[in-house]
């Protein structure tokens, strides 16, 4: 009588194919992520609403100044996303066509360690552009940063300030990330007294050890990245799992007075107006809350 | 210290900063070692982050970096059970330094951490590797030769230093893994050195062993 084959079992027991959550979430990553939104729920613990302004981003810290070889540094975390920026000055000519200017370098590197996806060896196509919009915010809003305040001399000698951006951890949406630690990191720069001697036309700074400098940072730029899920479901601050689902990102930079420094939007969906205020409302918002925090 | 990797540790010894992630074993790259063996391989990469020297170092690894990539692999590769892994696999090694103070001390503290980030990732190990240097310096050209351990960049890089050495030690199985040595320096001296940094191994293998022990499920090493 005992002819039960394996089908049957398998009929009889329709829970041993049910699929437990981390490999649920692996095979279909988008249904997995469409059912924690349907529960109001992002994937990571938080709530997810419809409307933007009460989105929920991920717990930022910041610390500031614990890397002594650099002469300003900060440590940003957003949730698992962990960057870290060190800041380094060397004296160089300044720049032909503004010789009472200094340099700001920005760059970011995303490290074979942050992340299983990340290859060593040159440096990726996402960290190239993560660098060069780092570097065009800087320029279209030379007020953040008054080059000039990093002249040592007119023509003879300036400032070059290297910002490199290292990523410890990559968990999504660290251009946000990004934009905190450099400013924060310029806030924490300590810059030795340097005097031009034209008699020999050499830069000399006489202690090293004392770096009364600091830097005049002008207006605080903080970006704030929404992720569109399914041209419906707007996803503040988006993890690397929500973004490798989204269809388009939208990343806006707002200034402390309100005003918008850049906004980037990729991905092919349409904003309509409204969509696009509530984000811009909640950029400011969230602006403001970072900048109590560097 | 870092969720994505499948193992990783942070360090702090003075003011070196030391991060090290593991990921692996996973497929092995068509680029690491010869297509018509299938043995798994150990990658090992090791880079100063740009602001971590007194100098700023470039993105690309110079040859410094590169060397001491090879001391590292050289250091972890007699500890992994190569046996327990499957064919054709890779395990990636990565340290990040994030602050140095002199470049001994800092593959030493290196290899310390990335060991324990392997045992982290929960790859097979006979030993954990713990790094050492040691610097030889005399204090004056007639008296015998000082042996300091762990050295700082100052003593380092002192022009009086005649020379330096990195050793990895497994202290459980008394076994040494990897050792370099370089300057000029008497057969007496590096006999005591050795011993000195044997000892120094041993009495880091136990505060080291406690905290994973402390560390529970593995979840972070810190």
């Amino acid at each position: 009588m005992n002819h039960e084959t394996p089908r049957d079992e398998a009929a009889s027991a329709p829970s041993r194919f049910a699929l437990d959550a981390p490999t649920f979430a692996r095979l279909h990553p988008a249904e997995y992520l469409r059912r924690f939104l349907a529960k109001n729920v992002r994937p990571d613990g938080r709530p997810y609403a419809p409307a933007l302004r009460t989105a929920k981003f991920r717990k930022t810290m910041v610390n500031v100044g614990s890397i002594s070889t650099s002469e300003g540094s900060a440590t940003v975390r957003l949730g698992k996303t962990t960057v870290l920026c060190g800041i380094k000055a060397e004296v160089a000519a300044p720049p032909i066509d503004s010789p009472d200017n200094g340099y700001l370098v920005p760059n970011v590197e995303l490290p074979p360690m942050s992340s299983p996806n990340f290859r060593p060896g040159a440096p990726s196509e996402l960290a190239q552009t993560l660098s060069w919009r780092l570097e065009q915010l800087f320029r279209n809003c030379p007020t953040i940063l008054d080059l000039k305040q990093l002249s040592i001399e007119e023509g003879a000698a300036a400032w070059v300030l290297y910002a490199d951006i290292v990523c410890l951890n990559y968990d999504g949406n660290v251009f946000d990330a990004t934009v905190i630690a450099i400013m924060a990191a310029l806030k924490d720069v300590r810059l030795p007294k340097a005097t031009y001697r034209e008699e020999e036309g050499a830069v000399t700074i006489p202690d090293l050890s004392e770096r009364p400098v600091r830097l005049q940072v002008g207006p605080v730029p903080v970006a704030t990245t929404i992720g569109v899920f399914e041209s419906q479901y707007f996803l503040v601050d988006p993890t690397e799992m929500e973004t490798s689902l989204c269809s388009a990102t939208l990343t806006l930079i707002t200034d402390e007075g309100g005003r918008l420094l850049g906004l980037h939007k990729s991905g092919g969906f349409a904003l309509n107006q409204e969509q696009m205020a509530e984000s811009v409302e909640t950029a400011i918002a969230r602006g403001i809350e970072i900048r109590n925090q560097i | 210290m870092v969720p994505a990797a499948n193992g990783s540790a942070f360090m702090e010894a003075g003011k070196i900063k030391v991060m090290a992630a593991v990921y692996g074993p996973r497929q092995r790259p068509a680029s690491a070692g010869s297509t018509s063996s299938s043995s798994p391989v150990l990658l090992c990469d090791f880079k100063f982050a740009p602001f971590a020297s007194p100098s700023r170092r470039g993105y690309l690894k110079d040859s410094s970096e590169r060397a001491a990539s090879l001391s590292l692999l050289r250091a972890l590769e007699p500890a992994v059970r190569y046996e327990a892994l499957p064919e054709r696999s890779a395990v990636d090694v990565f340290v990040t330094v994030l602050e140095e103070d002199g470049v001994q001390a800092s593959v030493a503290s290196a290899i310390t951490c990335a060991s324990v980030a392997l045992a982290d990732a929960g790859i097979e190990l006979y030993d954990l590797v713990i790094g050492c240097s040691a610097a030889f310096l005399p204090s004056s050209p007639d008296t015998p030769t000082n042996v300091l351990l762990d050295p700082t960049v100052v003593e380092s890089t002192h022009p009086s230093c005649t020379g330096s050495l990195i050793m990895a030690a497994m202290p459980s199985l008394a076994e040494v893994a990897h050792f370099e040595l370089d300057g000029s320096v008497s057969g007496e001296e590096v006999g005591e050195s050795i011993d000195l940094a044997l000892d120094a191994c041993a009495s880091l293998h136990g505060a080291v062993k406690a905290v994973i022990a402390g560390s529970g499920s593995g979840d972070t090493v810190s």
